[in-house]
Formats: C-alpha cells, sequence, structure tokens
C-alpha cells in the first residue's frame, strides 16, 4: 500500500492528468453548448405550452403561422445540438487507437471548434481553418489535438487588437504544418507559461513534432506525413 | 405591481423567448446579450431581481454577479448555468446570488425564485429606509 502511494508522484500524476483536462475541459464545454440547446428548445415548447393554454382560456384559436414558426426553432436547435453531438463523437473517438492516419485540417478544425467557446471567454475569435489541399497524416488525433490547443491557449496573451487567431495548415515536401497566425511578438515567458511550456514540449515529444514559438509573430507545428511515433 | 427583470444571456434567442414567456407571466422583463451593457442598465434602473447565466464570453457569470453587487449590493441576483459544478454554485452563493438554477430551468420554480426576491429586495428597502429614518431622528435630536 506504501509503495502504491509512493508511486503516484506529482510529476507522474500531473502527466496523467494533462490529457484528462483537456479532455474535461472540452468536454464541459460541449455539455455547455447542449445545455444551452436544450434550454432554448425548452422554452420554445414552453411558448407553444403557454399560447396553447392562453388560447384555451380566451375562446381564441392559435395562429398556425406562429405555431409553425415556433416548430421550426424547435427543429433548428435539435439540428444545432446534433452537430455538437457528432463533434463530441469525433472527439471521443480520437482516443480508440494510439495511431492513425487522419486528415489534418479536419482534426485542426476539431480542435479549434471544440474550442470556440472557450477562446469566446476571453473575447477572442478562432478563425476557420485556412488549408490548400487536403493532406492525410499519421499520428495521434488526441495528443495533436492536446497540443493544437496548449499552443492557442498560450497564444490567448499574444493576439492582435483585432482579438482574431487564425490557424493554417500547409505542406511542404513531406512535412506538413500546423500556423498559429496573427500573434504579437512573444514576451518573457512567467512560471506559468514555463511550466505550460514544459507541457507542450512533452506533448511534441510524443508526436515527433517540433514546435517553433519564441522571439516570433507565430507559432508552427512541423510534423513529418508518415510520422513515426515514438 | 409586476415584478422588473434584469435577464442577462448571451444567446439571443434564449433571451428572446424567456422573455416573452414571463412578460406572458406580467412580468416586466429587460434582456440584455452583454454583461457590460447589464452593468450599464444597473447603474441607473432598480431591478427586483437579475438573471445571469454562469458563462458568457466577455466576461464570465461570477464576474458579472460580483461587479453587479459592487454597484448594488442589494440586487437580487439567480444564476442560470448550462453545467453546474459544485464548486461553483458555492462560490457563486459566497459571492451574494441568492439562488442557482440549472438550464433548461422550469419556469415555474424561476417565477417563485423571483417572487421571493421581489419580497426579499422589498424587506431590505424598508430595512434600509427605517434606519434613514433612526439616523434622521436621532441626528436632530427631537
Amino acid at each position: 500500500m506504501n509503495g502504491q502511494i509512493e508511486n503516484l508522484s506529482i510529476s507522474g500524476l500531473q502527466d496523467q492528468y494533462a490529457g484528462l483536462q483537456y479532455f474535461g475541459a472540452m468536454s464541459a464545454s460541449i455539455a455547455h453548448e447542449i445545455k444551452n440547446a436544450l434550454a432554448i428548445t425548452n422554452e420554445n415548447a414552453g411558448l407553444m405550452e403557454d399560447l396553447s393554454l392562453m388560447a384555451i382560456k380566451s375562446g381564441q384559436s392559435l395562429e398556425p403561422e406562429r405555431i409553425a414558426r415556433l416548430a421550426k426553432k424547435v427543429m433548428d436547435q435539435i439540428k444545432r445540438a446534433d452537430n455538437i453531438v457528432k463533434k463530441m463523437s469525433q472527439f471521443a473517438h480520437s482516443v480508440d487507437e494510439p495511431v492513425k492516419v487522419v486528415n489534418l485540417s479536419e482534426v485542426t478544425e476539431l480542435a479549434l471548434e471544440l474550442g470556440r467557446r472557450s477562446a469566446a471567454s476571453f473575447s477572442i475569435t478562432l478563425g476557420p481553418v485556412k488549408c490548400d489541399g487536403s493532406f492525410s497524416i499519421q499520428t495521434n488525433p488526441f495528443i495533436l489535438m492536446n497540443l493544437l490547443w496548449l499552443l492557442i491557449k498560450s497564444a490567448f496573451r499574444r493576439v492582435n487588437s483585432d482579438k482574431t487567431i487564425e490557424v493554417v495548415v500547409s505542406k511542404e515536401g513531406s512535412k506538413v504544418s500546423i500556423a498559429i497566425l496573427n500573434l504579437l511578438k512573444n514576451q518573457l515567458d512567467s512560471e506559468q507559461d514555463k511550466a505550460q511550456n514544459d507541457q507542450i514540449a512533452k506533448l511534441a515529444d510524443l508526436l515527433n513534432a517540433d514546435v517553433y514559438m519564441n522571439n516570433t509573430d507565430k507559432i508552427v507545428i512541423n510534423i513529418m506525413q508518415n510520422n513515426k511515433l515514438k | 405591481m409586476a415584478e422588473k427583470i434584469l435577464l442577462i444571456d448571451d444567446e439571443t434567442e434564449f433571451l428572446e423567448i424567456m422573455a416573452e414567456r414571463m412578460n406572458n407571466r406580467g412580468m416586466d422583463v429587460t434582456t440584455v446579450a452583454s454583461p457590460k451593457e447589464a452593468l450599464k442598465k444597473v447603474q441607473s434602473e432598480n431591478y427586483d431581481a437579475i438573471i445571469v447565466d454562469l458563462m458568457m464570453p466577455e466576461m464570465d457569470g461570477l464576474q458579472t454577479l460580483k461587479a453587479l453587487k459592487q454597484i448594488n449590493p442589494d440586487v437580487q441576483i439567480i444564476m442560470l448555468t448550462g453545467h453546474a459544478t459544485v464548486e461553483k454554485g458555492i462560490e457563486a452563493m459566497k459571492l451574494g446570488a441568492m439562488d442557482l438554477l440549472e438550464k433548461p430551468a422550469d419556469l415555474n420554480s424561476l417565477s417563485e425564485k423571483i417572487h421571493k426576491a421581489k419580497a426579499r429586495k422589498m424587506i431590505l428597502v424598508e430595512k434600509k429606509t427605517e434606519d434613514k429614518i433612526k439616523n434622521i431622528i436621532s441626528s436632530k435630536g427631537w
């Protein structure tokens, strides 16, 4: 028992938790989005009920156009929730296999889509992924999304005045890149940055990726397309 | 008299429908999609209850709660949340929220809480008026 407790070193726990923290943060954000869609659906249904009760009470008939508009709003929210659940499912399946061939712009867009609400809480907009062509890559999609999210979060303090972060996916030879653009040149690292940079370095190492983020107005991840993971 | 409500949520469709349903129940509802706009409203208007979404872009619900309480400590705030954690709920209550409801909320429960908020606010206003009168009487030495 004592041995087991000793084995739970703080750094070991931190490593285990880093991925789970990302998974947890994104799941919480997804849950919030679904709850919002449910809340609007609930209020639309409630309003239909209110209007029916008011019509019964007053003896007047219901306006069919009004009911049709409310029904349309309910259907729109169901579509919205369905899209969120599809993204949640894609995200959940990103941990199915340790190595997978994936479309890089699709994985990048999924990471951005999941993080958009969180970025919005800092009044930051994550633009759509720009990509010239379709590139597949052999990687661990979950770790790649986790790395990308840590880098985007580190970019929050370096955004330009328009508060929009652009992400571009490109290919040069056998190498693919994800570039986070429209940033200010980075300042000296704080203690918090250093802890986050350690985590970034560990994930980049796991993915055999090179990350360039210092003394520049952009952040770039370079990965070999036919990557052999460690 | 109709309860005067300020509803703050970044989901504009939610605001629209909620306001219509609350208006149908005889409440006087003002809606704002931005916490900053809400702070401006509270500086010039008096509300019986303020309903705040816990998670919003620009300023989260807890920050909004703190700022609203700074402007008017007597304001009665009901938090609405999409994903309430126990910690967030406790933090909100510690910061002075009157209550916390999870989305999708039942409008009947919310209405009950609004009635309670109005009653609480009236007690606070009456108490303040009483204290003011006592102060005036004691300072004048009648």
